[in-house]
């Protein structure tokens, strides 16, 4: 075994090495941390630990480390843990101290007992699943990244860091240990827990179908909490083969078999404002975004070309979906989130009675091939009656069951309401209509559970493609012009797409990096637009501006700049907005007459 | 912990003490308060002893601490203390109650014929199975409740004090405390003190007969001999205003042992107090599983609070620094302002608003009940903001429900008769007014709520309470609350040609019951859209609320406050009366003189009264001034400002020919026929001279809206 790799394959060892050095007194903790983050200190290194979303569970060590990154879907609540005893050994009768942290069981001998539990602390854990709603391409990009890790899991290229040297007379120590007293199980494939399809689905609590089959309970060590829905890359200490759970007695609390459901003990993590592969970036590796950002000009001219083309020459649709892609609460005040723009899309046409043809399926495979998390879903009658999409409490598992709309911030929700039909919406689907209306106008969800509800603050862009006016209130509700006489380049256009891969590419990350730029509006703009406002109002002005409309005129504006790359508002990007929204109310004052 | 030992025994003989020595100065001299309850103990009259913390700091300060920080260890100690001390407070023999006292009886009287020749059989009884008593703590008043989410490691063992709302709990089972067995061969008793939720039963005596004779006797489980308790396990989970946004509320288990069970049911809200302890596995799992521990709390007190009772508590005298801002000059308008400081204006809403969380005072002269809620009615267009502010009243007072007109039927806001699934017996369950009593009830979008249901609302709004009269059931049941609703005219905009009758529809009776009525509109003018658009403009840039010349007031400090001034009762005095009557007079005759849209009536004048007490009680003055009056007269005038003046634009005086058409209009409803006789009697009652009449009806022929018959008597609309 290549001892470089050793705090990868063994971090035990090294965890109880350094609690035994200071025998479980304060600051041995401190030094597990430091340990292992000055080890983690770049990328490479950080990559070169196998991701838990990439490689098998088969291919990996019970107590070795890895990487997973996804969505903390539930709280599990805090587990007390022993973290300190004292083992004593039946034949020679020598004691020693064991620390529990980082572990589900102790790997004791057969003449080894427990004399006693010196400390018992508490660890959070959560209940984490693969990002819901990840694009084909991004998955695509993180099996080519990290296969290559996951075929050889121990052998990263190289580490330009010798180790220190006491760690050397602790490994000969561990060897020597490992022959004869550890007699810690290797992989398992743990053929007992065979497990039906339904109930696998049950136990993995996906909130979108997937075609990953691994979630996984993290425990987490620090007193910091992680809030629900957050994207966070763990690495940790994996555990999967914890006896007893489960069998002698019923447990009311959701503990899933391990082997479907490993457990990490987190010793970092990094949280993810993405899950743009190509630039994904680590708090100790920022991902250079001026490349980027000096590109947004053409590339915006390129994309909004692409989407011009595909809405059969309206430019303004074209526009409007851009800024819908820009579009992020970056504030909450009150009840408002500031920066969301829902954008309906009426006036589809339905023509194509095959619906895996349709328009709206054509345009949410464009945008799948462009964003890093998307989800699509028709709103038929059926879909909205039967579908859970409010995640709701399970007391008698104690977990929150997943529902469709439980989805990390960022994921763009596209709804098809041509799919819808007439019928009778039962109870649930009131429900979940309300839900969807909640999101669009409020950007908030209220999760059941059962004795009251609990809002939480979503950050979910909606699109609604619909015939007429979505039943959906949305802050944008623009009826499209297209020009049927160019025909249907729909599939033309997106295989044109896919080919030239090197703007793909540049499409991708100027949508990832654009949206999060930090923007202002400086003193003399805000006089201009405040003017602008005033003027509208006054007495005798056809169409007096109103308070939402100003509201939507400066987050419209904003979503503009941001299209361009730029980070301040001007003159010449308020008129365009006004612009804008001034040939929608045309459109919308037509269509309705 | 193991610093300096603590000796058990003394601190034993300090527990005697405490008990036999407490007392209180009561009416008759000393009230020894846990020594009395002793006796009771003694005599099978009293099951449960509860040893209030207070009253142990009061003698021992470092005791209670002590109990405080090894409650399990304390709990032992003070029950071994009450047994010790029971035979000494037992004044005369008690009837056996049940099966178990006589148990103990015969364990006694055996062990009394054999103290002599076996003094060690004394030890075989365990303690438990002689006791009839249990020992709780009761945390000071004082102790805050921990959020459940604090409740960690550092607590175990501990005593400490959570709060939550039950969401799940087990049906009451007997659980085994002592469990007693029989020998087939020497027929001994032996017994086993069970701690944990299972035991591994005895199999061999251990008696020395059997032993030294090694005849292998078998042990036989009696039921009847051992010691069972009531046992109950919860589930609570926080309470959502603790849970920090965007995390899941967090679950205790409660374990409730005897006569803490049967406390609370599912959806209640509890304060429990009680020891945070590990869960005790038994065999392989214990050694397994060491290292994972469950969690739960051993109850010691469990008390259902609602949600006032939950505010009362926190209740705290207010700081000098509180009270400071409170004096200053201005404090009523920052009260108003801090009421949704989001909301940009609207000042005088907010004023009344105010006034209706205060509320003004309940008068019953000679058995006539005159209410002091004030209820409000906020009307306008759509997108004003009436909902925000509904929602932060909900949020602000302490004890309200929201609710939709849509959404809740007229049983949804009174009560409704149900049947129990299990008993089969019918039961009440109070709608969101019951519940919202001596609370503030928002009811959004009333105009959309069934003329059916509104109705229930009439005896609410100005008899306070809600009479029942189903399934069997008649009874009559308080809803003194005040009513916040808020309604969308009927045609989308506010028309302000038209009645507030016709605007939002609803009977002028329902209406007249509200004591302000508010127009809310978007109107434009200059000053106020710069003030608006730099409001939203900073919005945008800062992401929070601009710096106001006030700043808005806590929450909590406001609620506070409020509930202060609803301690006050002001009262008006004799000189204020006169001032009140001549005023009320004076609107009277300038409603009549204005043709006002709307009226004015005897309920106006209680209104203006009951605003200005609120105003008093604001001020926390014991008296009403003519200051507050004033106010409140303002505050109705504003009100109805709103109605009237909604808009720059100059109304154009309705001309009497108009006039007259909307009467005929009226008169007309649904039929296209009218009869003239019937429009000229209505419209010379309504003053118009029949000349008038023959002047409209001929230029509407003429614009072709109608035709009259060749005899004039009868309209016919086209």
């Amino acid at each position: 075994m290549p001892s470089l790799d050793n705090w990868i394959e063994k971090p035990q060892d090294i965890i109880q090495k350094i609690y035994e050095k200071h025998s479980g007194s304060s600051p041995w903790e401190k030094e597990v941390d430091d340990y292992f983050t000055s080890r983690l200190t770049n990328t490479e290194t950080w990559t070169s630990i196998p991701s838990l979303n990439e490689v098998s569970i088969k291919d990996l060590r019970h107590g070795q480390l890895v990487r997973f990154h996804g969505m903390f879907q539930d709280q599990l609540g805090p587990e007390m843990y022993g973290s300190g005893a004292l083992v004593k050994n039946t034949t020679s009768g020598s004691q020693k101290n064991v620390t529990g942290k980082f572990k589900d069981e102790l790997c004791l001998g057969l003449d080894e007992e427990v004399v006693n539990w010196n400390t018992t602390e508490s660890r959070s854990c959560y209940y984490c699943v693969p990002i819901p709603g990840e694009t084909p391409w991004v998955k695509q990009i993180f099996r080519e990244k990290n296969s290559l890790s996951g075929l050889q899991p121990s052998r990263p290229v190289s580490i330009g860091k010798k180790r220190p040297l006491e760690e050397e007379d602790d490994n000969e120590m561990m060897d020597l240990g490992e022959s004869n007293k550890r007699p810690c199980p290797l992989t398992n494939t743990n053929p007992s827990t065979s497990v039906t399809n339904g109930n696998l689905d049950k136990i993995l609590n996906f909130p979108l179908p997937s075609s990953e089959s691994v979630g996984c309970i993290v425990k987490i060590y620090s007193e910091d909490e992680v809030p629900l829905n957050d994207v966070l890359e763990v690495v940790g200490v994996l555990s999967f083969n914890t006896s007893g759970v489960s069998d002698d007695e019923e447990r009311e609390d959701f503990q899933p078999p391990s082997s479907i459901v490993p457990r990490i003990h987190c010793i970092g993590s990094q949280k993810w404002q993405h899950n743009n592969p190509y630039i994904i970036s680590y708090s100790f590796q920022k991902w250079n975004e001026a490349a980027v950002v000096e590109l947004s000009a053409t590339i915006r001219d390129e994309l909004h070309g692409l989407l011009t083309e595909f809405f059969l020459g309206d430019s303004i649709a074209a526009d409007y979906l851009l800024c819908h892609l820009m579009s992020r609460v970056y504030n909450r005040k009150d009840s408002l989130a500031l920066g969301k723009l829902s954008l309906n899309l009426t006036n589809v046409p339905i023509d194509n009675a095959v619906l895996q043809e349709s328009f709206p399926r054509f345009l949410f495979s464009l945008l799948e091939r462009l964003v890093t998390k998307a989800h699509f879903l028709p709103m038929s009658l059926e879909n909205l009656n039967t579908l859970r999409m409010i995640p709701k409490k399970d007391y008698q598992e104690n977990r929150l069951i997943a529902g469709c709309l439980q989805l990390s911030s960022q994921t763009h929700l596209v709804l098809d309401e041509t799919a819808m039909t007439e019928g009778q919406l039962i109870a649930d689907g009131v429900r979940n209509v309300t839900a969807i209306g909640n999101i669009s106008s409020w950007q908030k969800i209220e999760y059941d559970f059962n004795y009251h509800q609990v809002e939480f603050h979503t950050d979910i862009p909606v699109l609604i493609l619909s015939e007429r006016r979505s039943i959906v209130a949305t802050d944008v509700n623009l009826p499209l012009r297209l020009n049927m006489s160019r025909g249907r380049p729909f599939a033309e256009l997106i295989e044109k797409l896919e080919t030239n891969a090197e703007l793909l590419i540049q499409m991708r990350n100027y949508l990832t990096v654009t949206r999060l730029l930090p923007f202002k509006l400086n003193d003399a703009i805000q006089e201009a637009v405040q003017q602008d406002f005033i003027q509208s109002r006054a007495p005798g002005q056809a169409n007096p501006m109103s308070t939402e409309d100003f509201h939507l005129l400066l987050v419209l504006s904003r979503l503009l700049a941001l299209t361009y790359g730029k980070t301040e508002l001007d003159v010449s990007l308020w008129q365009r907005a006004k612009a804008m929204e001034a040939e929608r109310k045309s459109r919308l004052s037509n269509s309705s007459r | 912990m193991a610093l300096n030992p603590v000796d058990y025994n003394a601190q034993k003989e300090k527990i005697k003490t405490f008990f036999a020595e407490f007392h209180k100065a009561g009416k008759n001299g000393k009230d020894f308060k846990y020594a009395t309850q002793l006796t009771r103990i003694a005599h099978r009259e009293q099951v449960e002893l509860v040893i209030d913390l207070e009253d142990v700091a009061e003698f021992d300060d470092e005791l209670a601490e002590q109990i405080v920080d090894n409650g399990r260890r304390y709990t032992l100690l003070f029950g071994e203390v009450v047994q010790e001390m029971l035979p000494n407070y037992k004044e005369h023999d008690v009837e056996a109650k049940d099966a178990l006292d006589v148990y103990i009886n015969h364990r006694l009287i055996v062990e009394n014929q054999h103290q002599n020749d076996e003094p060690n059989r004394l030890h075989k009884y365990p303690p438990e199975l002689m006791r009839r008593f249990e020992v709780y703590f009761k945390s000071p008043s004082l102790q805050k409740a921990i959020p459940i989410r604090e409740v960690k490691a550092v607590h175990i063992g501990k005593l400490v004090t959570v709060r939550g709302i039950v969401t799940r709990c087990t049906e009451v089972k007997p659980m085994m405390q002592v469990a007693t067995y029989t020998c087939d061969q020497c027929g001994a008793e032996t017994y086993q003190p069970i701690n944990s939720t299972s035991f591994m039963p005895l199999l061999m005596c251990p008696t020395d007969d059997c032993k030294v004779n090694k005849s292998g006797g078998r042990l036989y489980l009696q039921t009847r001999g051992s010691k069972f308790v009531k046992f109950q396990e919860l589930k609570i989970q926080e309470h959502s205003d603790q849970v920090p946004v965007g995390h899941v509320p967090r679950c205790l288990t409660v374990y409730c042992r005897g006569e803490t069970t049967r406390l609370s049911q599912p959806g209640d809200h509890v304060s429990i107090t009680g020891i945070f302890l590990p869960m005790l596995r038994a065999g392989f799992r214990q050694q397994m599983q060491g290292l994972l521990s469950e969690a739960y709390v051993e109850a010691h007190r469990v008390v259902r609070l609602n949600k006032t009772e939950d505010d009362e508590m926190n209740m705290e005298t207010l700081t000098e620094e509180e009270l400071r801002q409170i004096g200053e000059e201005d404090f009523y308008e920052k009260l108003a302002t801090s009421i949704a400081p989001e909301i940009y204006g609207h000042e005088d809403v907010k004023k009344a608003l105010l006034l209706l969380l205060v509320g003004g005072i309940d008068r019953k002269p000679n058995g006539m009940k005159i209410r002091g809620t004030i209820n409000i009615c906020l009307m306008g267009d759509p997108g004003v903001a009436k909902s925000q502010l509904l929602k932060f009243i909900d949020r602000l007072a302490p004890r309200s429900q929201y609710t939709t007109g849509r959404g809740s039927s007229g049983v949804g806001l009174t009560a409704a008769v149900l049947k129990d699934p299990v008993t089969g017996e019918m039961t009440l369950e109070g709608g969101a007014l019951v519940l919202a009593d001596q609370g503030v009830c928002c009811i959004d979008e009333f105009d959309k709520m069934p003329e059916s249901d509104r109705t229930a609302i009439h005896e609410v709004m100005e008899q306070q309470t809600i009479s029942i009269a189903k399934a069997g059931i008649m009874t009559t049941l308080n809803a003194r609350v005040s009513i916040l609703a808020a309604a969308n005219p009927a045609y989308g905009r506010y028309n302000p040609k038209k009645s507030v009758e016709h605007n939002i529809q609803l009977p002028a009776a329902l209406l007249s019951r509200f004591d302000v009525l508010w127009l809310i509109q978007d109107r434009s003018d200059r000053e106020n859209d710069l003030r608006l658009a730099r409001h939203i403009t900073y919005v945008h840039q800062h992401y929070c609320q601009p710096p106001t010349r006030v700043q808005p007031l806590d929450m909590k400090l406001m609620r506070r406050y409020i509930a202060l001034c609803r301690q006050k009762q002001p009262s008006v005095p004799e000189h204020l009366t006169d001032y009140i009557v001549s005023a009320y007079v004076e609107m009277r005759k300038e409603a009549r003189n204005n043709k006002d849209m709307t009226f004015t009536s005897a309920r106006n004048l209680l209104g203006i009264l009951r605003l200005s007490t609120a105003l008093a009680r604001l001020r926390l003055a014991e008296e009403v001034e003519k200051e507050d009056v004033r106010e409140a007269m303002r505050l109705m005038e504003m009100s109805k400002d709103s109605l009237n003046h909604h808009d720059q634009r100059p109304i154009r005086p309705a001309s009497a020919n108009d006039q007259i058409y909307a009467l005929v209009r009226d008169l007309a409803g649904d039929n296209k026929v009218v009869k003239m006789s019937a429009v000229i009697e209505r419209c010379t009652t309504k003053g118009f001279t029949p000349a008038q009449v023959d002047d409209c009806v001929e230029e509407y022929e003429e614009l072709n809206v109608w035709q009259i018959n060749q005899t004039r008597t009868t309209l016919t609309f086209v």
